[in-house]
Formats: C-alpha cells, sequence, structure tokens
C-alpha cells in the first residue's frame, strides 16, 4: 500500500464578504497517495484553487481554515513563520491559476528561479544561475531566457518558466492549478506532454487542479468531483470517468465543457449554481438536479462507498447512468 | 453602547440606496466624527454675529493684549479682538472652501467625464493639458495670478478654482473609463441607449461618492490655498478669515507679543476643518472602495 | 543598457511642450487681466507717462501680441544668460542675476528635504501596506490626514515658535549667521548651513513624508493582491525579498511618476516655509517682489519655477524609464 502524501480532514475555508461569509471549501476530505496524479475537477468558482492554496498554507487574512491538513506529515495549519517560509515551495510547490501573471513583471526570469533556490538552499548566485539553465532545459527552453523579462515572453514561454521554477526544489508534492487554461490549443498540447515528463522525471506527486474533465482523465490517476466548496465524488479516474455515480459528474462529463475562464455556465447543466453564501442545507445540487427526490432537498447526503472503491455523495448514486 | 448601535440600526433598517448609504456613514466612527465638526462649523458660520461679541474691525482695546476672559484671544497689534476675528473668519473661509470646491467639482467632473467618455483626440488634449497644470506648482501660479489680478475674494476664488479642478478630472476620467469596460455600460452601448442616458443615469450614479469625497478635499484644500494667499497679504483685506488673522499675526509679530494662541489658533481651526472634511471623505470613499480603508473589516 | 529611444524622445517633447504653455501662461495672464505689464507697474508706482512710453518700447508693447510673445519667447529662452528683465526694486540688477543667487538655496533645500522624505516615506508606505491593519500603518494613516490639512507654513511657524523660540535649539531664521565668515566650503561654513537649513528642512520633510507614505502604501494595497505577490509568498521567499523586490520595486514605478508630478506642490510650499524663516531662496525673492510690486521680478521667479519644476520631471522620466523594464526592453 502507497503512503499518503498530503491527508485533508473536514478541512473548511471561510472568507467574510460584505454580504455574507463565503464557504470556499466546506467539510472536505482528501488523501493523495506519493507518487501518483491526482485530479480535482468542478465548474469554477466550486473551490479548487482554495483547497491548492490551503495545501500550501497560503490562505491570507480575513480567510480562515478549519480542519487538518498534513503534507508529509507536517500540520500545514500549524505552521508558523520561519518553519511556514521554509515548508512553502520546498515541499508543495504550485503552477498557479494564470501562469501568466504569476511572476513579477519588473524581475528577470533568471532572478526570479535564483532566488527561489537562493532562499530556501543558501547557495551562491553562480550555483543557483547554474541549476536555473538546468531546469530550463528541462523545460525544453533556451538558456537566454534567463536575462529577459517576462513581458518579453509568450504564453507558452511564461506557463514553462513557471513549471520549471515549481520542480526547482524537487517538492514532495507540486499542484498544478489550471496549467493550460490560458494558452492556445497547441501550446496546451505541449504543456501537457512536458508537465507529463517532468512529472515522471521528479518522482514528485502531483495535483492537477481543472474544470477540464478530459484533460484530468488524459493525466490522472485519482480524481476528487467537487461542486459548491464539497466532492460530491471521488475515486479511481478510469471508474469515475467510465460510470460516474454522482448526477453531478454525469452533467459534467456529457456537457463536454468548454467554459470560459470565469466559468460563466455550463450550457447543459440546467440551472446555475447556487452561491456559496448561505448555502442550502440539503444535497447543493439538488436543485439542477433532474433525479432529485424530496431527501434531495430536505437534507444533505451521506458519503457511501461503492464497491470499487469510490466515494459518492448522493441519495442516488448511478442513477445518471440509468438512461444507459 | 451595544443598545445604541441597534437603535441606529434600526433608525436606518430600510434598505433603499440612501438610507444604506446614510446608515453606513453614520456607522463608521470616522464619518460620524466628521459630520459632527462640520456641523458645529457650521453653525459658528451662521450664527458669527451672535457669537462674536465684537466687530472684528472694530478697535476696542489696547493692541497686543494678552488673553483674559474679556478677550479670549486676546488683541491684535490694532487692538482688535481675535476671537471675534476667528469667528468671523471661520465664515469666510467655510465661503471660500466651500463655494471653491463646488467650482472645482463641477470643472473637473464635466472635464473628466467628457476626456473619458468621448475618448480620442478629446481625451488626448485634455489630459495632456490638465497634466500640464499638474505639473505647474500651482500655489506658486495662484500667487502669481493673484499678484496680477490684485487682492480680494474673487481673485481667490478664481485662482483656486482653476488651478484646482485638474486632479479631480483625472480621477473621474479614470473611473468613467474603468465603468465603460464593465459589462453593464458596454451592453447599453450595444443595446443603443443614448449617450446623455448612459452618462448620466449609469454612470455619474456610480461615481457621486466618489465625486463627494473628493470635494470634500477639495474644501481643505481650497481653505488652505486660501491661507496660503492670504499668508503672502494676497488675500482680501476688507474681510476676514482664518488665513488673514494668520497672516496679521505673522506680520505683526505675534510670537513676540504673547500671541502664541493668535497664531496658533487659525492654522489648528484649517486642521481640524481638514481631519473633519478628510475623515468624511474616507467614510464615502470607503463605502465605495473599501480595499483602502484601514478600519478592519 | 537599451533606453527606450522613442519613450524618451516622447517625454522630452513632452516636457518642451509644458515649458512652452508655462511660459505662454507667464507671458499672457498679466495681459489678460490687465493690458500691459508696463500699466500695472505704473498702476503701482505712479511713473510719469514719459517712462511709460520709454517701457512701452522697451517690452515691444506697440506691437501686436504674437511679436510680443516671440520677443519673450527669444529673450527668455534663445538669450544666455535668458534676459528676464531688471528688477525694480533693486535697479540696476537684472533679474537673472538675483535668481542666480536665491536658486540654490531653494534647489538645496527642497532637493535634501524630497530626498529625505521620499525615502523615508516610500520605506514607511513599504511597511504600513505590507503590514496592513497594523500599528504603523493607522500611525501612518492618521498622520497623513493630520499633515495634510495643515498649511504646510503654519507647520513651519509651529516648529519656529517650539524649537527655535521656546527651545532655541535652532535659530529662528537665515540661511547663515551674519558673522559667519569662514571661507565657503569649510567645515565651519558648512556646519552653519546645515544647522539654518534644519527648520526649513524639518518642516518641508514632516509635511512632505506622509504624502509618500500613503501613495506607497495605497499602490501597495493593490500589489499585495496580485498574482505574483501572492506566488512570491508561496514560494517561500525569505521576507526582506518579498518587501524590496517585489513591494518596493513595483511600488516604486507609481511612486518616481508621483514624486515628479508632487515636485511642484512640494516647490510651492517650500516658497511659503521660506519666507517664515526668511531664508534667502526664491521664495524670500518672491515675497519681497510681491510686497515690492517688483513685476519683472515675479515674473522672473515663475519662470526658474517652471524650469526647475518641468526639469525635476523630465529626470524622473529618466529614472522611470530605467527602472522600469517594460520600458527599459520595448
Ligand atoms: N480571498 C478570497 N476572498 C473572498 N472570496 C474568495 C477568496 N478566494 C476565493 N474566494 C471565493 O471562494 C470560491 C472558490 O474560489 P476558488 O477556489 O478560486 O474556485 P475555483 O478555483 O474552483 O474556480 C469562489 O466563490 C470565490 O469567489
Ligand atoms: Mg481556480
Amino acid at each position: 500500500m502507497a503512503t499518503t502524501i498530503a491527508d485533508i480532514r473536514g478541512l473548511s475555508v471561510t472568507f467574510p464578504s460584505k454580504k455574507g461569509t463565503v464557504r470556499a471549501v466546506d467539510a472536505v476530505d482528501l488523501s493523495i497517495e506519493e507518487g501518483s496524479i491526482f485530479g480535482i475537477a468542478g465548474e469554477s468558482g466550486c473551490g479548487k484553487t482554495t483547497i491548492g492554496l490551503s495545501l500550501l498554507g497560503m490562505i491570507r487574512e480575513p480567510g480562515s481554515v478549519e480542519g487538518t491538513i498534513a503534507v508529509n506529515g507536517k500540520d500545514v495549519t500549524s505552521l508558523r513563520g520561519e518553519e511556514r517560509r521554509l515548508f512553502r515551495w520546498k515541499e508543495v510547490s504550485m503552477v498557479f491559476q494564470g501562469a501568466m501573471n504569476s511572476l513579477n513583471p519588473v524581475s528577470s526570469v533568471g532572478e526570479q528561479i535564483t532566488e527561489v533556490i537562493i532562499d530556501h538552499t543558501g547557495g551562491t548566485r553562480k550555483e543557483a544561475m547554474n541549476r536555473a539553465a538546468d531546469l530550463l532545459r528541462k523545460v525544453r527552453l533556451p538558456s537566454d531566457i534567463l536575462r529577459r523579462y517576462p513581458h518579453q515572453l509568450s504564453g507558452g514561454q511564461k506557463q514553462r518558466v513557471v513549471i520549471a521554477m515549481a520542480i526547482a526544489l524537487s517538492p514532495k508534492l507540486i499542484i498544478a492549478d489550471e496549467p493550460t487554461t490560458a494558452l492556445d490549443v497547441v501550446s496546451q498540447e505541449h504543456i501537457l506532454r512536458l508537465l507529463k515528463e517532468v512529472v515522471k522525471a521528479s518522482g514528485s506527486t502531483v495535483v492537477i487542479i481543472s474544470h477540464d474533465l478530459s484533460l484530468i482523465a488524459d493525466m490522472c490517476d485519482r480524481l476528487a468531483v467537487m461542486y459548491l466548496g464539497r466532492i460530491v465524488e471521488s475515486g479511481r479516474a478510469q471508474d469515475v470517468l467510465s460510470s460516474p455515480a454522482h448526477p453531478y459528474t454525469r452533467a459534467l462529463i456529457d456537457s463536454n465543457i468548454t467554459l470560459d475562464k470565469r466559468g460563466k455556465k455550463v450550457e447543459s447543466i440546467p440551472g446555475y449554481p447556487p452561491s456559496p453564501i448561505n448555502l442550502p442545507s440539503n444535497c447543493r445540487f439538488s436543485g439542477r438536479c433532474p433525479f432529485a427526490t424530496n431527501e434531495c432537498f430536505d437534507s444533505e447526503p451521506p458519503a457511501s462507498t461503492l464497491e470499487d472503491g469510490r466515494v459518492v455523495y448522493c441519495y442516488h448514486p448511478r442513477h445518471g447512468n440509468e438512461g444507459k | 453602547m451595544k443598545i445604541r448601535e441597534s437603535k441606529l440600526e434600526r433608525l436606518f433598517r430600510t434598505e433603499s440606496g440612501t438610507d444604506t448609504f446614510l446608515k453606513k456613514l453614520l456607522m463608521s466612527r470616522g464619518g460620524m466624527t466628521g459630520l459632527i465638526i462640520l456641523c458645529a462649523l457650521a453653525v459658528i458660520s451662521l450664527l458669527s454675529s451672535v457669537i462674536a461679541p465684537y466687530s472684528p474691525y472694530a478697535i476696542i482695546a489696547k493692541p497686543y493684549l494678552s488673553p483674559s476672559s474679556v478677550h479670549l484671544f486676546g488683541t491684535d497689534g490694532l487692538g482688535r479682538d481675535i476671537f471675534s476675528q476667528m469667528i468671523y473668519g471661520t465664515s469666510l473661509s467655510l465661503e471660500i472652501g466651500f463655494v471653491s470646491a463646488i467650482g472645482i467639482t463641477t470643472i473637473g467632473t464635466l472635464v473628466g467625464i467628457v476626456s473619458g467618455y468621448v475618448g480620442s483626440y478629446v481625451d488626448e488634449v485634455l489630459m495632456r493639458f490638465v497634466d500640464v497644470m499638474l505639473v505647474i506648482p500651482s500655489i506658486a501660479f495662484m500667487i502669481f495670478v493673484s499678484t496680477i489680478m490684485g487682492p480680494g475674494v474673487i481673485s481667490v476664488l478664481t485662482v483656486i478654482i482653476v488651478f484646482g479642478w485638474p486632479p479631480m478630472s483625472r480621477m473621474v476620467r479614470s473611473q468613467v473609463l474603468s465603468l465603460k469596460k464593465r459589462g453593464f455600460v458596454e451592453s447599453a452601448v450595444v443595446s443603443n441607449s443614448t449617450k446623455p442616458f448612459i452618462l448620466f443615469r449609469m454612470i455619474l450614479p456610480n461615481i457621486t461618492s466618489l465625486i463627494l469625497a473628493n470635494a470634500l478635499l477639495a474644501v481643505i484644500y481650497a481653505i488652505i490655498a486660501d491661507a496660503s494667499l492670504a499668508f503672502i497679504g494676497l488675500a482680501s483685506t476688507t474681510s476676514y478669515s482664518w488665513g488673514t488673522v494668520l497672516y496679521n499675526a505673522q506680520v505683526e509679530g505675534a510670537i513676540y507679543h504673547n500671541g502664541i494662541l493668535w497664531i496658533t489658533l487659525p492654522g489648528l481651526a484649517i486642521a481640524v476643518t481638514g481631519i473633519a472634511m478628510t475623515l468624511l471623505a474616507r467614510a464615502f470613499g470607503d463605502i465605495t472602495d473599501p480595499r483602502y480603508s484601514t478600519e478592519g473589516r | 543598457m537599451g533606453l527606450s529611444v522613442r519613450f524618451l524622445v516622447r517625454r522630452a517633447l513632452y516636457a518642451v511642450l509644458t515649458f512652452f504653455i508655462a511660459l505662454l501662461m507667464i507671458f499672457i495672464i498679466p495681459r489678460l487681466i490687465a493690458v500691459s505689464p508696463v500699466e500695472i507697474i505704473a498702476a503701482s508706482q505712479q511713473l510719469p507717462p514719459s517712462v511709460i512710453k520709454l517701457l512701452t518700447a522697451q517690452f515691444g508693447l506697440d506691437k501686436p501680441l504674437y511679436i510680443q510673445f516671440l520677443l519673450y519667447i527669444k529673450n527668455v529662452v534663445f538669450t544666455f544668460p535668458p534676459n528676464l528683465g531688471f528688477s525694480y526694486e533693486y535697479y540696476p540688477q537684472s533679474v537673472w542675476s538675483m535668481l542666480v543667487i536665491s536658486l540654490p538655496w531653494t534647489l538645496f533645500l527642497v532637493g535634501s528635504s524630497v530626498a529625505v522624505s521620499a525615502f523615508v516615506g516610500t520605506m514607511a508606505g513599504l511597511y504600513a501596506g505590507m503590514n496592513r491593519g497594523k500599528a504603523l500603518d493607522k500611525l501612518l494613516t492618521y498622520t497623513s490626514m493630520a499633515t495634510q490639512s495643515m498649511p504646510y507654513f503654519w507647520i513651519a511657524i509651529m516648529f519656529q515658535i517650539i524649537l527655535a523660540v521656546v527651545l532655541r535649539l535652532f535659530p529662528i531664521g537665515g540661511a547663515i549667521s551674519i558673522t559667519d565668515t569662514s571661507p565657503v566650503m569649510s567645515l565651519e561654513y558648512i556646519q552653519d548651513v546645515l544647522y539654518h537649513a534644519m527648520l526649513p528642512m524639518i518642516t518641508i520633510v514632516v509635511a512632505t513624508t506622509p504624502v509618500y507614505a500613503i501613495i506607497m502604501r495605497n499602490t501597495l494595497a493593490d500589489i499585495i493582491r496580485e498574482d505574483y505577490m501572492v506566488a512570491g509568498e508561496a514560494k517561500g521567499l525569505r521576507k526582506s525579498r518579498l518587501y524590496y523586490k517585489y513591494g518596493l520595486r513595483n511600488g516604486i514605478l507609481p511612486i518616481v511618476s508621483l514624486i515628479a508630478v508632487h515636485f511642484g506642490y512640494v516647490v510651492g510650499g517650500a516658497l511659503l516655509v521660506e519666507i517664515v524663516f526668511s531664508y534667502p531662496g526664491v521664495g524670500t525673492l518672491l515675497f519681497n517682489a510681491i510686497l515690492s510690486h517688483d513685476y519683472p521680478m515675479i515674473q522672473g521667479v515663475f519662470y526658474i519655477l517652471g524650469i526647475t519644476v518641468i526639469g525635476a520631471n523630465f529626470i524622473a522620466d529618466l529614472i522611470y524609464s530605467y527602472i522600469d523594464p517594460r520600458i527599459r526592453y520595448s
């Protein structure tokens, strides 16, 4: 049995807002096996990025975190100060959503890669520079990129730089948040292939966050589908995708989603997700679910485990497949 | 304390736009303080002839008297009552402040809206001009113009307004630009709503509180500008603003004649007014854009 | 360094344009309000008609307005030293010769004060902005509210009363001791100059530091939300690196341009501060010129101020283009 690299228990993340408290993530349990590729899928705004940031201990004030997050045996929520600083990136790194904007516009690429290395390993600038050139080679970029500034790079190049940065310290866990969203189709291909390759070489565990199920199907061993801050279904990627148990997963697959970045709506799922403020205390999908019955509107469905080990939160699991 | 708050809340329970606005203003400690000071100043200026024991021009005692119960702040170099001058000064300073602010706000808003909304070369020309006006040391140019126009309230108002509107127009323009990009205005443009409709019913209401906040800051800008002009002898010599009192204190050597209060009070009055305006402006600003707020969320 | 030539040419043209508009204003405003400068002079000095005639000829006032303007441009731009006319008060001293004596004092005062307050303000704003809602942030907000609400010169008077009259820490006014006979550039001389400059400098620093600090703080309020800032924190960078390479380096850009725009305001305020402390700079020169209706001198002062402020703005543009890689390499 493989060891668990990241274990999340009862994680809730809330943000105060003018209209009320936003429950971005609500009572989520997740465990991620070492060396695997784990996928988190769901419509935009369902809390995927927030989970990623929680793993890094990066929920900023005034947001608040409940529950436990253990990464590599460390309790992330209780890390503070220097300990937390060194934990970040050394153990968990992240390819941020919108990598385009996650580079410091006033520093050169070389500076930005070396600063991470220097601040964590304390080596000399020269060593760090060599390592940076090495990393660029791994992501198939020429080393003269080191002297360039972000505004001089193409989208695909920036994405590669960001990936290079994420593997710079060979972290145990790499989170890739919508790694291809802002890219054109050709670059998407390249980046995905690169990501696979890099991951294999590094032996890191990877969490891929995407609203695009086909991408996740392509890359991941296991996945969790999220809806409005909750996990609705999780299990082996193959199982979930070939026979979705939760009506929402079914809908996601059917919708063949081509969401825009802001994810205004999923065409074929009728209705809109309710707002993460003032969440209902029934099944969150009930309002949009074609199979909803009275109990769905009344109370939250408990977790049920299917024979293939899948966990699903639904009163009528596999209902979505009946038509097939 | 708790009970008082909930009473206040009940007073403004209705959720119509203005009510929530007023409620928010009154619920913020700063906004409330600013409002109280402003009201007090308004009362002083309206009742100045009642409050002031003497005419500010009347020579009623010996020169350079120290503060006493008869002459609260003492007398000036000619033997005139400084307390009375300060009271009358409140009225003129506030008038200059508010009249200038109205002028500055009107011109600044108009130029900003036209520049931001019309765009293209109109925007280019207007903003180049504004840039130039911003670079030029406005207080120095005010001095220049009023030396030529000669002292007096009209010339003070003119120069303050003429040199005061450019920052306002910048601010309004950038707001209009960012609103133009927002969905609801874009869709109105697409659906062929008339320009005046878009400008006055969609854009203007969205920036009123910001304009108001800046108008309040313009008041203090104008009062300080008036004091600066007065300080080099360019304000009206026939009427008293706080600046005039300060100028007299300076040229008549108040420091050497037990006149610490005399020279301190006018500036203090300006500072208090300024703080009130800033607090109010900040309360307005926080309501629209809480990002810069210091009060915890 | 491949400074962007296009950017610089554009800014230089822009500085020249600003300068001409300023000149036009200096030239036209007296003529708009009164009929001619000579009349203003005549009204205040009651000159005999024969002298008026002479002055009219000297200013070319019998010629059309645009010829007068060209003449003015020729005199003040294409002549060196610029022919700004003669001071009425100190005739036969030329306006230029008096400006040349006063300007260095003002530049010294404003330059050193702005250097100090820009540095202190930027740093304070940086720390306040990176630690929103904490003690420094609150202190800064209230200090700036107070200093922004006070007339600049009144702060000067307060310092004068407290630090010079009551505590006798600094001289009440002037730029050097009357008794100072030590040679220029000797240690004693420099000490004496600094000693006298202290109060006006403190005033300007106190009045302007919060301005820079607040601008920096508010700029950081936006920057701190940027993705690269979140990423920087996630990367576990040292605090100093986050502050200086991320916060400061990104926030400094608006600061530089605002320092430039603000320079006019600082200079304007400094003029009044000079008057309070009888500091022998351009402000005191202007004050005396206003008292004695010395119009050529007043015009000259604005001419020199225009050049100074526009020049400072252009220098700021140079710095800006140097520190912003998006301009440097484009
Ligand atoms: N810092 C924050 N402050 C307030 N609300 C937030 C913040 N971060 C995320 N949210 C809210 O939490 C919800 C989940 O956001 P996110 O995790 O970014 O979703 P996803 O990555 O799945 O698109 C959204 O409704 C979002 O508006
Ligand atoms: Mg996201």
